[in-house]
């Protein structure tokens, strides 16, 4: 019997990352793609080289400078809706997190708004995925680590939304 | 007696397949995978929307015939003068026996695209261009598909000066187009270089009395947009593209009007004109 189970009961840090492992995996994602967005964002305002491998189909300078590495109709750069994006990833997780910690059933609305806002993402990712491959022939490494932070959070987020479609059986 | 209608305890009823974990995470998976396939093979025919064939003439002629008012209002524009005097060295003529404009430069490269809008508008003043068509930058390297013209395949026609351009590769940087003359190739070789320019494409003699190299403003200026909506963005003086494009194109025409004796008046005694030849230096 989970320790959750019992009223007031919490979890330790530890029994809490192993208990909910999806949770600690969409926080540590959410982190993951945070960071590379604030990198691709000083770079796109410092102008700076990316630390990429270029040969081939794969290109940062190209993906990164394009038409499409900013938001349609703006001057701003894509990389900072994206990271507002994972910060919420990041709030939902400790939301669920800390629901756990403190023994307390998470609410009821956070997982099918984590597979929405995982929807959400992994709909721009496609429209991005597409510039590069149809409109740029070309892809950036950072980006492709980005997009794919997107998709495993939806999956996990999908995943979650799948297991408590099952308990309420 | 009735039978019971409750589930008899401890049944469980079997989770439908559509909701299973399995199921939903799969169906996603699969078809993020199909999405991304079907990328690829679009993009086999996809050239990326970028425009070839003879540029329009509205947009050749808003490039060429620019307002005077906005010639005169952009001015320098605050841009610094991207040209190097040569004080020695001899007057480079055409065939025609014009003081001779050499452009050296390639139709992958970004540099090249954004200079060209500013070339075009300065000879422009002093001549008359043919057979333009449009181009745009690589869409592999730095500022990809900027939208842009290429020399290749055109002409020019000048009372006062003779063009030459050489497209060296074409949007491709490893497919040759134009091979520079055993001349050009001394000239690159001698003024693309410390201390007159920073080296590169493109390159830029104006009749051996001024040298360029790069872009007068940043392409990225010109990224995303279309060459109508370039040539339309040219009527309006407070524009930033405007106001690169143009302001560059000043400075190059200055220093086309040094080597013409200040022909045609037109264009050497305007204002914009006539305010820049003196801080071009090399007099």
């Amino acid at each position: 019997m989970r320790a959750t189970e019992r009223p007031g009961s919490g979890l330790g840090i530890r029994r809490l990352i192993a208990e909910e492992k999806a949770l600690a995996s969409m926080f540590v994602m959410a982190l993951a793609g945070f960071g590379i967005s604030v990198y691709l964002t000083v770079v796109h305002y410092a102008h700076v080289p990316l630390v990429c491998t270029t040969g081939g189909v794969v290109s940062c300078a190209a993906v990164t400078s394009s038409p499409y590495s900013v938001v349609p109709g703006t001057s701003v750069p894509i990389t900072i809706p994206g990271m507002l994006w994972f910060v919420i990833v990041g709030v939902l997780a400790t939301i669920g997190l800390r629901s756990a910690y403190h023994g307390k059933p998470e609410p009821g609305w956070l997982r099918p708004t984590c597979a929405l806002w995982g929807l959400a993402g992994l709909v721009v990712v496609l429209g991005l995925v597409y510039a590069e491959i149809v409109l740029l022939h070309r892809i950036c490494e950072w980006c492709t680590a980005v997009h794919a932070l997107t998709l495993l959070v939806f999956l996990t987020a999908l995943g979650r939304l799948g297991r408590e479609e099952a308990a309420q059986e | 007696m009735a039978r019971s209608r409750t589930r008899k305890r401890g049944a469980v009823r079997p989770t439908p397949v559509w909701q299973r974990s399995s199921t939903l995470i799969g169906g996603a998976v699969a078809i993020v995978i199909i999405a991304v396939v079907a990328f690829l093979l679009v993009s086999k025919g996809h050239n990326g929307g970028v425009p070839t064939g003879p540029a329009s003439a509205s947009v050749v002629k808003a490039v060429t015939q620019p307002s005077a008012s906005v010639l005169s209002s952009v001015g320098t524009a605050s841009y610094e003068n991207p040209l190097t005097p040569l004080t020695s060295a001899p007057a480079l003529t055409g065939s025609g026996g014009k003081p001779e404009v050499l452009y050296v430069g390639a139709e992958y490269c970004p540099y090249c695209a954004a200079e060209r809008w500013s070339l075009i508008m300065a000879l422009g003043r002093f001549g008359t261009f043919s057979n333009l068509h449009y181009s745009a930058s690589s869409s592999s390297d730095v500022y990809p598909n900027t939208p842009t013209f290429t020399f290749h395949g055109s002409s020019y026609s000048s009372r006062y000066v003779d063009f030459v351009p050489v497209e060296t590769t074409t949007r491709d940087p490893n497919q040759a187009l134009e091979t520079p003359t055993a001349q050009q190739q001394q000239l690159l070789q001698q003024y693309d270089t410390q201390p007159y320019t920073s080296g590169g494409i493109p390159f830029i003699d104006i009749a051996n009395r001024y040298v360029t190299a790069g872009a007068g403003y940043d392409p990225q200026m010109l990224s995303g947009l279309t060459h109508e909506q370039i040539a339309r963005k040219l009527r309006n003086p407070n524009d930033p593209l405007t106001r690169g494009i143009v302001a560059n194109a000043n400075y190059l025409t200055a220093a086309i009007c040094e080597t013409t004796h200040d022909r045609p008046a037109s264009v050497c005694q305007s204002p914009p004109v006539s305010r820049i030849q003196p801080k071009l230096g090399g007099r």
